[in-house]
């Protein structure tokens, strides 16, 4: 087994060492920060097993150093030099190994020196300060909903309590819902932390199932089982410490959902009972209203979180794309801090992604590029979010080439596209010819952002969420694009139309206008044509024919006119209702029919509407 | 029958180790691996009782690996194989889906304490 430790320590060394000095010319090779970090770590993990607790705890050095130095990003010199040296030291480790002598004692020296180069990370007072809170709170407090509450006490030899701890949980929560942990789990993976969890559970299981599950995750001491009860009285101390509580998202969805139903209720309530009602039936009518109102805001808001969760990951992906392309970026990011609704949080990131791809590849010049155009050799990519009204918009924008009309319009020509010249003169007109699937106008293919540019893939998805893309270039100045989307995803602001006794929703951010229309049905070829809107020529669709009702012939009608992706186009409809706030239900995938709608929605009297997917319009 | 274990490390020195307690205690060691990827399509073509899978390995990680075995077999039953210093990376894994850990220097107890708990 020695010969063996001894002969792949010494490969990872050589690999080690080639790697590091890739890295003194690039100190932000990522894929050689990656390979010593894993290196080093097998090493560590071999060293340690055979019993080389000097060496171990060298490496151990090394390895947090370079976890540190990959979540920055790059490794300073005088990391490097002691890391080399790590390597060094190592080596003759090896050798003594070998010969069955001691280690060199200068890896006592050396591990010290390399824990000094790790920026040390603040054990800050407030997680003690949790600790001792969450301590308080399982002296006292008994939990709503619950049934049982589990304590449990991990074996104190046990290595990382916390996985165990988390162990513990899972097999808790296949019993019974799991309503509440003490202590929460950055206290769990402090050194001070006692080692005894409490879980409390909701109904289900029993006792003895209970403590076989907390025992099968292995490493417990102790389990003690017993009904939650209510406390004697809760000390307003012990309240205090509850102000931050882990609900898991799934319940903050059924919160929503449920006030979306209420808000429903309202409306229909007061759309049958405000009429006859009397003075006093009046007034609580308008006060439930208002609470309900109320009671919908706050869970709103309680969804929200700052946009930093999706736009913390832009730096290190904005360096590697750099990197990868030869080219030299400053990326900055405003209005982290905004919120919005988690639902559209998780949405956001892959469009952004994609647009800053697309700036970074096509947009963005390389250095010697921009030092002919007089411009600075390192590009700016500005990613800027700000609320605008109900809506939060998220700019990219960079300082790059600016996008080539001439050749979008050209691309598009030769798809086919009639007016395309014209169209690519203005910015809206622009960007709908980008949004055309499969439109390319790189001059070559890179493996970053493939064949297509893909505002299509972002336009569509964004639309899908009830939203708007706009764009803005300059030639040799830049691009931004701009993605604006309801803060909220599952409340819509929806214009809803009526063909023959149906009610439809269409998302008000898609609409660009409504109009009377002169166009009688009867006249109405089943083959899409054009009509004249405010001097602008457009295709025309009927929703009748679309979805397969018959034309009848007492309609006047009113077009709506809709931005799709494919670009404006006039819907003919029976007529324009109204607008209204709909909670948004989603449909089921389902192919066919179906799948011209992108959810469902219960208006206010009650009878439930579909809500038109305008991009499957013909 | 004995219980069959694929064995996913890359240090060829780890993986002798960690099938060598296994084999003293009756297991079949099926398979090796010595990437995240080879893991995936190891374990899709030996489909063993059991993986014991390391964290950090060159191509695809472990993590990784337990994210798309577990996908392709929601009864995957992974022991991960951690080193002192790596709560996090654990604690991800179990959210990934493994079953397990152990955590190196392996003591070989503690190893088939495990393995026959997950089994089990």
């Amino acid at each position: 087994m020695l010969a063996l430790f001894l002969a792949e320590g010494r490969e990872l060394l050589n690999r080690v060492d080639a790697e590091l000095l890739l890295l003194e010319r690039a100190p932000d090779a990522r894929n050689a920060l990656d390979a010593v970090f894993r290196a080093v770590h097998s090493l560590k993990g071999m060293s340690a097993t055979v019993g080389l607790t000097a060496a171990t705890a060298a490496l151990h050095a090394g390895e947090s150093l370079l976890s540190n130095a990959r979540d920055v990003g790059t490794l300073t010199m005088p990391q490097l030099t002691a890391l080399l040296e790590l390597n060094d030291v190592m080596r003759r480790t090896l050798d003594a190994a070998e010969q069955g002598v001691a280690a060199p004692p200068t890896l006592l020296v050396l591990t010290r020196t390399l824990e000094t180069l790790v920026p040390q990370s603040r054990v800050t007072r407030t997680t003690r300060d949790r600790a001792s809170a969450a301590r308080a709170v399982r002296r006292a407090t008994a939990v709503d909903g619950a049934q049982w509450r589990v304590d449990v006490h991990i074996d104190a030899t046990a290595a990382i309590p916390q996985a165990r701890a988390t162990l513990v949980i899972r097999r808790l929560s296949a019993l019974a819902p799991v309503i509440r942990i003490a202590p929460e789990s950055d206290v769990q993976a402090e050194d001070d932390w006692d080692r005894t969890l409490s879980v409390w559970l909701g109904a289900g299981s029993d006792a003895a199932a209970i403590e076989r599950a907390v025992r099968s995750a292995g490493d417990v001491v102790d389990v003690h089982v017993a009904r939650d009860v209510e406390p004697a009285a809760t000390p307003a101390s012990d309240a205090v410490a509850a102000r931050t509580v882990r609900i898991p998202a799934q319940r903050l969805d059924d919160l929503l959902d449920l006030v979306g139903e209420l808000v429903l209720a309202r409306d229909r309530l007061v759309c049958t009972a405000l009429p006859s009602a009397d003075v006093a039936t009046r007034q609580a009518l308008d006060e439930t209203s208002k609470l309900v109102t109320q009671l919908r805001d706050a869970i709103l808001t309680s969804r929200m979180l700052p946009l930093a969760q999706v736009f913390d990951r832009f730096p290190r992906h904005v360096r590697d794309t750099a990197h990868a392309l030869g080219k030299e970026i400053e990326l900055v990011l405003e209005g982290r801090e905004l919120e919005v609704d988690r639902s559209l949080l998780d949405e956001l990131g892959e469009p952004l992604l994609h647009l800053l791809r697309n700036a970074i590849d096509h947009g963005l010049e390389s250095p010697d590029e921009r030092r002919n155009a007089g411009k600075v050799p390192c590009g700016r990519l500005v990613v800027r979010a700000t609320r605008d009204g109900s809506m939060v918009a998220v700019t990219v924008a960079d300082d790059g080439r600016g996008v080539n009309r001439h050749r979008v319009a050209a691309s598009a020509t030769a798809q086919g596209v009639v007016g395309a010249d014209a169209m690519a003169q203005d910015d809206a007109g622009l960007l709908q010819l980008l949004a055309r699937p499969g439109l390319s106008t790189a001059d070559t293919v890179t493996d970053l952002s493939g064949r297509g540019v893909g505002v299509d893939a972002v336009l569509s998805r964004v639309q899908a969420l009830g939203g708007r893309l706009d764009l803005a270039t300059a030639d040799g100045a830049g691009t931004a694009i701009t993605i604006r989307l309801p803060l909220s995803v599952a409340m819509l602001r929806a214009l809803l139309v009526r063909v023959a006794d149906e009610t439809y929703a269409i998302p008000l951010a898609m609409v660009h206008a409504t109009h009377r229309s002169d166009v009688s049905h009867r006249q109405e070829p089943a083959s899409r044509h054009m009509v004249e809107i405010a001097g602008e020529r457009l295709p025309l669709v009927s929703l009748r024919s679309h979805l397969g009702i018959p034309s009848s012939d007492d309609v006047s009608g009113h077009l709506v006119v809709l931005d799709g992706a494919t670009g404006r186009m006039a819907l003919l409809v029976d007529a324009c209702t109204s607008q209204e706030e709909i909670v948004v239900k989603p449909l089921q995938k389902v192919r066919g029919a179906a799948a011209m709608f992108s959810g469902g929605t219960i208006l206010p009297d009650g009878t439930p509407s579909l809500i038109l997917d305008i991009n499957t319009l013909p | 029958m004995s219980h069959r274990v694929l064995v996913c490390d890359d240090a060829l020195f780890m993986r002798t180790l960690v099938g060598d307690i296994l084999q003293q205690a009756g297991f079949d060691v099926c398979g090796q691996a010595e990437t995240g990827a080879q893991a995936v399509a190891q374990y899709k073509a030996l489909k063993p009782d059991l993986v014991t899978m390391d964290i950090v390995m060159p191509d695809m990680g472990g993590i990784d690996a337990v994210k798309q075995i577990t996908l392709w077999d929601p009864n995957a039953k992974v022991v991960m194989c951690s080193a002192m210093g790596q709560q996090a990376l654990v604690n991800e894994a179990l959210q990934a889906g493994a079953s397990d850990f152990v955590v190196k220097p392996f003591q070989p107890n503690r190893v088939i304490e495990a393995v026959q708990r997950v089994l089990g």
